[in-house]
């Protein structure tokens, strides 16, 4: 049966263009089912309880031990086995491995919960490609040349905006829009262009992905000093579409807005993409399941190691002895375990390394994280739409969020029920504040914010939606805020038997970073053992 | 402003207008129900009969209605709006709802109800200035030289030069302006608010409808004009289409979403090439047979001609397609109940998923889908796709690919045929005269190279001849080949480049 949930006008989604709040959207009438899935919050907080080291509790002796699943800590993992090095633990305080890109199931349709596309790599991409290949995604033709199956390479049509009542096809209204863009836009394209072709002695770009390995000289640097609304202001580009999309590009890539984002960051959306892909497609690899396919080659990989993940540990407590470090971690249960190891890798955000690790606090200035909210919609109906039709990512000029993905699109489903899964960057200025509401919203609460941004381009259409699962990421992207580069808080540099290995040492949450950084350590600790 | 002396015959030009507007509405009603439910002398009767028992409904109800005047003028301005929008909403109903007919008699029976008011409300308000046989008579021959005026002007005039869609608002504006007159006629009776009222709703009424007049194009470009010259005879909204026959003189003819499929009178030259030139290439008879799309059952009709076909696989996304091909009485005596033979299974899924999931072989596989108009269909004329198919024909396994017409859209089928190789498929494409269509393409395809097939099965055939088949093969130089790129999944060029070639030819 369809239950009448809606009822709202679309004005009430016009105003006041980007906050994304569920206030501002009218209260359902009807419940959706559905729940929060996720967030091991309460275990978290005891890392910042900053709990004694246990006295006495069980433990277990490893050569290296490394803490969280996210790409980087897998990547450093499976390095670090490839190597030679098995006797490995992982842990993690989730109960399943991924970090943000772990991807879930609804209503029979695998879809994301977070990261779920790559940019296909260019041939000097070397692990990159490898990586790609192992999975299947691309593959080295006889002539040697490097080419991508085509049913990974995003299916057309692409992405469609929503702009004043209708879709066009692409990412920006080109035709709909006021002259003053129309000029601009091919003028800032043409900009980046010329970063995207700057090269450097050796011939390799500038702007290189991934940015950890890429050789930033002075003249680039100085982008880190001005945030990218203001490049924008100097280099004179004030129209509405350029605009959008910097700041589209900001949230797309950072979960920030143009003003919150250093200009460096801004261009590296631009520049470290290949210069042919507007005539050549964009060249971007996904599954329905998003990141999650790595994820999942990774345990795979392990596996053939017998190396497995130890999920729903926190580490709390940290401890360097001659030989070794000692990390002490808490179960769900209180129960409490020790784990010794020669080496230990750290493969989570700032403020967990900050907990474990107090001498950080001299050396790294702390990091900013920016908070999502990341909806998946089981919906019986597609949304339609007057324009241009569904197609694989569906965002709007009118809203600061992203849109929605369309699970069953790379998968050629093309009817019957389907998932979107919407991402919504919470954009405040103050992160804290931000994190706190995230944390403070309810089911409810999520379920209004993503029906009134689903209603707001589709109106009439949240009658549709059987069931509405959400992920809160408190801590789902490093900030690249203005000074980041030179701010010392990228430094990467093992303390003692600790290492680091995680995206937020590029200052930017990417994949490609998460895993140079992830394989980067274990090469380290692979040395030194 | 008329002296009250004129009143009276001012008034009986408004029974004329008014019985005028009341008939046009009968016969647009009329019309509609003939020309999209198809059987026209049951819609004409049924649609007459409500129309008129509406009515008499309506003067019985007449009795229960004081201050006529007033009312009289209400009574104009809901005609104008039901009937004036009654066929602009028929249209749109019919191409987005399957409760059509419910809609059809619920408007026929509303605008019959109000017409019906109207004579006898007018002729309470002509009581008391003329004598009772005068207003008798006078009104009753308006109503009549109305009935003739309506008659006349619908056939020869209104539809022909206005369609029915802008009839229906045309005649709407006419009864507004009946209204608004009647206010001005009929002011004494009225108090200044309904006075006000009335013209403020008429003029609004003649704008909007006016409006509608300007906007007609939009709507009758995908119903009217488009769609369907001739009488429609089942017409039915799937999950995932519009599913329409049409009749035409001693044949029938298929529409999804608006777009022809077949004509019965010649469809058995398209699906005698699309299925024996492929067995013509086999070494040895097909045995297991996979078609995608075609839930008509005409492919396999003649697929069961061939006795060592022992297992026929029959993927078609929609039941209701299915459904029709297996009971639909026209289509079962043409396609011979192919649909119940038990050699046939019929599997209603997206044929690109079943072939992704599909690990089978098949020694001919039948590719029979809609032109590829939108990205849904495209995906099924990618370069991925036709790797699939590749995967599901053995070594000797063949497959005959319906691939639009190289004559009106050119750059299509040779894109086609440039994906089918890119899919490294060996290809044969072929053509044949197909007149409901046009010139129509098919290409041929296996694994390993092969020759031209020159010898047909022995089975009985129509169109296909040995001596014709070499002509098959050849394409003339008004649609040889073209330079063409690969359709892939993450391009999808063959939907841009078959639209434009539409477009261009002004479909």
């Amino acid at each position: 049966m369809t239950t009448r949930r809606a009822f709202w006008g679309t004005s009430a989604a016009f105003l006041g263009a980007l906050a994304c709040d569920p206030e501002r959207y009218p209260r359902l009438t009807q419940p959706v089912p559905g729940r929060i899935v996720g967030a091991h919050f309460e275990l978290g907080h005891a890392v910042r309880e900053r709990l004694p080291f246990p006295a006495a509790a069980p433990s277990s002796k490893h050569r290296v031990l490394i803490v969280g699943t996210g790409v980087s800590g897998l990547s450093a993992a499976l390095e670090l086995a490839r190597a030679g090095h098995r006797d490995l633990a992982i842990i993690d305080v989730e109960p399943e491995a991924g970090g943000t890109s772990r991807a879930g199931s609804t209503g029979g349709f695998q879809h994301p919960w977070g990261a779920h596309y790559v940019v296909a790599p260019s041939a000097d991409q070397e692990s990159m490609v490898k990586l790609l290949t192992d999975v299947g995604m691309m593959y080295i033709d006889e002539d040697g040349q490097l080419d991508a199956h085509e049913e990974y390479l995003v299916r057309d049509p692409e992405e469609r905006i929503f702009f004043e009542g209708r879709f066009y096809e692409g990412m920006l209204p080109l035709h709909a829009l006021d002259p003053e863009s129309r000029r601009e836009l091919p003028a800032f394209r043409r900009k980046m262009l010329e970063y995207c072709r700057l090269r450097n002695g050796d011939g390799r770009k500038v702007f290189h992905i991934p940015l950890a390995a890429a050789e930033i000289g002075p003249e680039i640097e100085r982008f880190d000093t001005m945030s990218m609304a203001a490049f924008l202001e100097a280099e004179g580009f004030r129209s509405r579409g350029v605009r959008f999309l910097a700041d589209y590009a900001c949230r797309d890539d950072y979960g920030t807005t143009s003003a919150q984002t250093s200009a460096f960051a801004g261009i590296y959306y631009f520049a470290s993409r290949d210069e042919n892909e507007e005539e050549d497609g964009r060249g971007y690899l996904t599954v329905p399941q998003g990141n999650g396919l790595f994820i999942r080659h990774f345990l795979a990989e392990l596996e053939r190691f017998a190396v497995r993940p130890k999920l729903g540990h926190v580490a709390y407590a940290v401890q360097e002895t001659e030989s070794g470090v000692r990390v002490a971690t808490l179960r769900g249960d209180r129960s409490t375990h020790v784990f010794e190891a020669e080496r230990v890798i750290f493969a989570v955000p700032d403020h967990v390394r900050r907990a474990l690790l107090p001498q950080l606090a001299e050396r790294n200035p702390p990091l900013e994280y920016g908070s999502w909210l990341v909806g998946n919609l089981l919906m019986d109906k597609r949304p339609g739409g007057r324009g241009a039709p569904l197609a694989w990512d569906n965002i709007s000029f009118h809203s600061g969020s992203l849109g929605y993905v369309v699970a069953t699109h790379q998968a050629g489903i093309d009817h019957g029920d389907t998932v979107l899964t919407f991402y919504v960057p919470l954009l405040d200025d103050d992160p804290k504040k931000a994190r706190q509401k995230l944390y403070s919203y309810s089911h409810a609460d999520c379920a209004r914010l993503l029906l009134g941004e689903l209603e707001a381009m589709h109106p009439g259409s949240s009658v549709h939606c059987k069931e509405l699962n959400v992920m809160r990421h408190g801590h789902a992207m490093v900030r690249p805020s203005v000074g980041l580069r030179a701010s010392g808080a990228l430094n990467r540099a093992p303390v003692g038997r600790s290492h680091f290995a995680h995206t937020d040492f590029s200052g930017l949450a990417l994949f490609e970073e998460a895993f140079h950084h992830g394989r980067a350590a274990a090469a380290e600790v692979s040395r030194l053992l | 402003m008329p002296s009250p002396a004129a009143r009276p015959a001012f008034l009986f030009l408004n029974v004329l207008v008014v019985a005028t507007c009341g008939l046009v509405y009968e016969l647009l009603a009329g019309a509609v129900a003939s020309y999209i439910l198809g059987d026209s002398v049951t819609q004409f009767s049924l649609v007459i009969g409500l129309y008129l028992s509406a009515m008499g409904v309506g003067a019985f109800l007449s009795r229960f209605v004081e201050r006529p005047s007033a009312r009289f003028i209400e009574v104009e301005l809901i005609v104008a709006f039901v009937g004036g929008i009654s066929a602009p909403v028929l249209f749109a109903a019919f191409a987005t709802t399957a409760a059509f007919s419910v809609l059809l008699y619920g408007i026929v029976v509303m605008v019959g109800m109000f017409v019906g008011l109207e004579l006898p409300l007018l002729m309470r308000i002509l009581e008391g200035r003329l004598e009772f046989k005068e207003v008798v008579s006078r009104v009753l021959t308006f109503d009549y030289v109305g009935a003739l005026a309506a008659s006349l002007l619908f056939p020869l005039l209104l539809v022909p030069a206005l369609g029915l869609v802008r009839t229906s608002l045309v005649t709407g504006i006419a009864n507004a302006g009946v209204g608004i007159w009647g206010s001005y006629l009929l002011a004494q009776e009225l108090t200044p608010r309904e006075r006000r009222r009335a013209r403020a709703l008429g003029w609004g009424l003649i704008v909007f409808l006016a409006l509608g007049v300007t906007q007609a194009g939009r709507l009758t470009s995908w119903s009217e004009e488009i769609l369907y010259d001739d009488p429609v005879i089942f017409a039915k909204s799937s999950r995932y289409q519009r599913i329409v026959v049409t009749h035409k003189h001693g044949g029938f003819q298929l529409f999804l979403d608006g777009n022809l499929q077949f004509s019965s009178l010649d469809e058995y030259r398209y699906h005698e090439a699309l299925v024996h030139p492929a067995i013509a290439t086999l070494p040895r008879p097909p045995r297991s047979v996979l078609i995608l799309g075609g839930g008509d059952g005409l492919a396999v009709r003649e697929l069961l001609k061939h006795p060592s076909v022992a297992e026929v696989t029959l993927v078609d996304l929609d039941p209701a397609m299915t459904a029709l091909g297996r009971d639909f009485p026209l289509l079962v005596s043409l396609n011979g109940g192919s649909l119940r033979d038990p050699r046939v299974h019929v599997r209603n899924e997206d044929a690109f998923v079943f072939l992704r999931e599909n690990q089978r072989r098949f020694d001919l596989v039948i590719v029979d889908f809609p032109d590829p108009n939108n990205f849904h269909l495209g995906k099924l004329y990618t370069r991925y796709f036709y790797r699939l198919l590749s995967r599901a024909l053995g070594e000797d396994g063949v497959a005959a690919v319906q691939s639009t017409s190289p004559l009106l859209s050119r750059r299509s089928f040779w894109c086609i045929v440039e994906t089918m190789r890119a899919a490294e498929l060996q290809v044969r494409p072929y053509q044949i005269q197909l007149p409901s269509f046009s010139q129509w393409g098919f290409v041929l395809a296996k694994n390993a190279p092969f020759a031209e097939p020159t010898t047909l099965p022995r089975v009985p055939l129509r169109f296909l001849s040995d001596d014709g088949m070499p002509s098959l093969f050849r394409f003339s130089p008004d649609i040889a080949e073209v330079p063409s790129e690969v359709n892939r999944f993450d391009n999808q060029v063959l939907v841009r480049t078959y639209e434009a070639e539409w477009r261009a030819l002004g479909k």
